[in-house]
Parts: C-alpha cells; sequence; structure tokens
C-alpha cells in the first residue's frame, strides 16, 4: 500500500497538466480587455458592468408582480338613467301581476313594493313601522302573559288573543306548545315571567317580551290592536322593501295602501336632518313570483283597456 | 336594485304573455276555469303543469275578470281534470261575467250552470288547450305584425346571448386556471389541492 501512493499522486499531477486553466505561454493579446476573461477559462460567464447586468429572470412566466390598485370606494348607491325606462299605471301592472301569479293562492301570494332612494351608503336609514290601510298579515296569534283573573285578562280573551294567564302559557311553552306568534307581557308579570325561564325558549324565535320591543307594556289590549297589521320597513341598500297587499285586493285597496306607505317614507325622508339628502326615485311594484313593474303614479293609463272591476276577483 | 338595462331586457320579455298559445278572450258565459293535477310532474302530469305555467297566464291576461283556480295535490295516483264552468245561457246573456268574491268554492258556480270536465292527464299543453277552445268557442287573438317583429328580435338577442354566455364561460374558465397555476407556482397551493 505504501507504494502506491506516490504513484498515485504521479499520475493525477501529469494528467491535470493539460487541463488546467491558467495559459502558460505569453498572451499574445496584451492590452486586450477580453484576456481575463480568456484566464477565467472557456466556459465561464462574460463579467459584465453593473448596468449591463440583468437579474435573473424567473423560471415561470407567470409570475408577475403583482399590481395592486386600490379603487376608491363610492359612498353613494348607484343612480341609473331612468329616462329610457318604462313604466306602468297601477291597473296595467296589476293585469301583467295577476296573471303571472294564476293558480296561485291569493292569500298566499303578496303584492311587493320597492321604493328605491337617492342615499348615502353611510349615514341614517329610513326605519320605521306602519300600520296600512288595508293590512297585508291580518292572522297574528297573540299569546298575552298577564294575571288570568284580572280585567286585561278578560280584555284580552275579548281582543282576540289566542292564549292568556301566566302558569299555563308557562308550562306551554316549556312544553314546546308554541302556537302564537307574537307575544305580549303585562307589567305586573313581568318578574314571574323573568323567573318562569320560559326565556331560554322564547329568546331565540324573537318572541320574548321586553320593554326594548315595547312588547312589556301596562295595556296588552292596546299594543295587540297596534300589533295587529302594522309592518316594519326599513331601508337596506338604498331601496325600502315591503308587503303591499295581498293578491285578492282590489285595485283600490292598493291605491289606498300604496299612497299610505308612500306618504310615510316621504315623511321620514323629511324627517331626516337636513346634511343628508334623501330622495325617493323609483317605485316599482312586484309580487311573490312576478315580475318588477315599475309605476308612473297614474291609476289609469291610457291604454289600459281592463276596468278595476275586473281586477277584483281571487 | 338590479342594473335598470337589465330590468328593462326582463319586462320586454313580458310580450310573451301576450303573444301564444292561450292568447284568447273567452266567451261571457265563461265563468271559472279549474285545474286539478298533482304537484310531481313524472307522472303524465308535465303537460297540465306546463298549460298552467304558460297558457294559463296567458288566457288571464287577456281574461282577467274570470277566475281561474288551480289546486295541485300530492298524491301522484290523483287524476289531473280540467273544470270549465258555464253560466246558464240566459244569465250569460243578461248579466256580464260575474265576479265572485270568493275564492275556493267551486259549488256555487256550478249550481247556476253546467260545467264540462275533461282528462288532461298525460296530455300534452296544447292538447289541452286546443280541446279547451273548442269546448269554450274562445275567440283567439293574432299577434300583430310589430309584436312578431319583437319577438323575432327577442329570439335572436336570446340566441346571441347565449353565444356571448359560452364565450365568456371559457374565458372565465381559463383566467382561473392562469390564477390557480399562478398560485401553486407562488407556493400558495399545491398542485394536488
Amino acid at each position: 500500500m505504501a507504494t502506491a501512493r506516490p504513484c498515485l499522486g504521479q499520475l493525477s499531477r501529469t494528467c491535470l497538466q493539460f487541463t488546467r486553466s491558467t495559459p502558460t505561454a505569453l498572451p499574445i493579446r496584451l492590452f486586450s480587455t477580453s484576456t481575463a476573461n480568456g484566464a477565467r477559462g472557456k466556459y465561464t460567464p462574460p463579467i459584465v458592468s453593473k448596468k449591463e447586468k440583468v437579474l435573473p429572470q424567473s423560471t415561470n412566466k407567470y409570475i408577475k408582480k403583482a399590481v395592486v390598485k386600490k379603487k376608491k370606494a363610492r359612498t353613494t348607491y348607484i343612480q341609473y338613467d331612468l329616462s329610457k325606462e318604462e313604466t306602468f299605471p297601477l291597473l296595467d301592472a296589476m293585469r301583467i301581476i295577476r296573471a303571472w301569479e294564476v293558480g296561485q293562492k291569493p292569500t298566499s301570494v303578496k303584492y311587493e313594493l320597492a321604493l328605491k332612494l337617492k342615499s348615502q351608503k353611510n349615514g341614517p336609514v329610513v326605519r320605521n313601522r306602519l300600520r296600512l290601510p288595508h293590512p297585508v298579515k291580518t292572522d297574528f296569534r297573540v299569546c298575552v302573559i298577564c294575571p288570568p283573573d284580572s280585567a286585561y285578562a278578560e280584555a284580552a280573551r275579548a281582543a282576540g288573543a289566542v292564549l292568556v294567564g301566566e302558569d299555563d302559557v308557562f308550562d306551554a311553552v316549556k312544553a314546546g306548545k308554541i302556537e302564537f306568534d307574537r307575544c305580549v307581557c303585562q307589567t305586573d308579570s313581568l318578574a314571574k315571567m323573568n323567573k318562569s325561564g320560559i326565556g331560554r325558549v322564547l329568546g331565540p324565535r324573537g318572541m320574548m317580551p321586553s320593554s326594548k320591543l315595547g312588547t312589556v307594556v301596562v295595556d296588552p289590549v292596546k299594543t295587540m290592536k297596534d300589533m295587529v297589521g302594522a309592518t316594519e320597513y326599513r331601508e337596506r341598500m338604498g331601496v325600502i322593501r315591503m308587503a303591499i297587499g295581498q293578491l285578492g285586493f282590489t285595485p283600490e285597496q292598493m291605491s289606498t295602501n300604496l299612497k299610505a306607505f308612500i306618504e310615510a317614507v316621504k315623511k321620514d325622508l323629511s324627517r331626516i336632518s337636513d346634511k343628508i339628502n334623501k330622495e325617493l326615485v323609483e317605485v316599482v311594484l312586484s309580487s311573490t313570483n312576478g315580475p318588477g313593474l315599475p309605476l308612473n303614479g297614474a291609476f289609469k293609463g291610457t291604454n289600459t283597456s281592463v276596468t278595476s272591476k275586473e281586477l277584483s276577483g281571487p | 336594485m338590479v342594473n335598470i338595462a337589465q330590468r328593462m331586457t326582463r319586462l320586454k320579455e313580458l310580450l310573451r304573455l301576450k303573444v301564444g298559445g292561450g292568447a284568447a278572450i273567452l266567451p261571457p258565459e265563461v265563468t271559472r276555469l279549474h285545474m286539478d293535477f298533482v304537484m310531481t310532474y313524472d307522472d303524465g302530469h308535465k303537460g297540465p303543469r306546463n298549460f298552467w305555467r304558460n297558457d294559463l297566464r296567458r288566457l288571464k291576461f287577456y281574461n282577467p275578470a274570470i277566475p281561474m283556480t288551480v289546486s295541485r295535490t300530492e298524491n301522484p295516483d290523483d287524476p289531473a281534470l280540467m273544470t270549465i264552468h258555464f253560466a246558464s245561457a240566459s244569465a250569460a246573456a243578461s248579466i256580464p261575467p260575474p265576479v265572485s268574491t270568493t275564492p275556493a268554492t267551486p259549488s256555487s258556480p256550478a249550481s247556476t250552470g253546467r260545467t264540462e270536465v275533461f282528462n288532461i292527464k298525460s296530455r300534452k299543453r296544447y292538447e289541452i288547450l286546443e280541446q279547451l277552445m273548442t269546448l269554450t268557442n274562445a275567440k283567439k287573438i293574432e299577434p300583430t305584425e310589430q309584436e312578431l317583429n319583437e319577438i323575432r328580435e327577442l329570439g335572436a338577442k336570446r340566441e346571441q346571448s347565449a353565444k356571448d354566455s359560452t364565450l365568456s364561460q371559457k374565458v372565465n374558465a381559463r383566467k382561473k386556471q392562469e390564477k390557480r397555476r399562478m398560485a401553486i407556482a407562488r407556493g400558495e397551493l399545491t398542485s394536488a389541492s
């Protein structure tokens, strides 16, 4: 083994002699700028100045620097040019909707109204409740919590409350029998109600009486009467939408309802502070399954061939 | 609210409520139409449903005073029937079509006049319409030239929009793929996911 090592060393020296990169001969081009490169060997990359140096390009051509442009958010809702809009008198609109909703139950299908406002995205919104001249939904089943032998209980029963009492109501609710849509509590039985623990059942359904919602009152009958037929409306995305009538309503009923609603909204608009300018832009009548028809405010147009009597039936 | 252009296009489509099968005026002695069929439409109840969705709407548009009711049942074995209520001839001559204020009382108009009932199960929409027209002697309303032109325009628009939508679907798919490839290249996504 000791003899083999110098032998190998010699061999390698003789072999490597020819592959050495430094030129042994005197360079011919003495003042050439590229001699240095030549000295570095044939396959080494050329030396370039900083200016000429280009950053190594990414291997993937899909990688681009993402340009993030921040758009300025608009503060108002888009307003469209309504000059070319096709509008309908009420009778024509009702005729089309009634034809569209043919065969549906006249009580389950509702006329719906959308009021488009010119309004800002932030700021106060229109929100109120209104009792229409012809209420859309009248069959609320109301439960009144009050001492069962008080005068209030009798009055509530007379006014058409489904369930009246204290312990009976609590037991029924706890048993899961909730056969009412609204619940009103008399102030005297408030403490008893809070103790009973029906909040756990009624709370998630939004039926738990509370003074904040105005359902804990001294006179439950008065609230009941207000509740039936009153509907809440509010502006969302610059539009107020509300059910305005049942399909079975006559054009006259619809007209009074529409007028009442639009007047109420206009009053609300004027009540909002002077700095914020809101106005009513468009009125669109639609129905549960039907098309949306912009109204022009007239009851009967020049081309209307139907009478209101024809549209009064089921 | 939805863009105004889109809404107005929809309203133009309402022309189909005026033109097509069922655009007819029923004679004054017809007091009421009633249809019975089943909710699910696989067992011969597709024709009645199509009739209700298309032709009955047009009939109601041209005869707004005549009550037209539909009752759909759950049981698939129930029959599909069309009932036409006629007022008696003398009553029809003296009074214009009565406007009944109480829905869902099929017996009240039937008691005064005659009724015609025919089967509509396993029948096409146009077959039902044909029989109804012959039974009632309804007067058909022919579309005007202008309406026909508009219908043609609507059809052309619909074709064009179908083409456009397939094109934009392709473009969107390509964009999505490109985005995905970029995400994979950046290492935000693995190619498997």
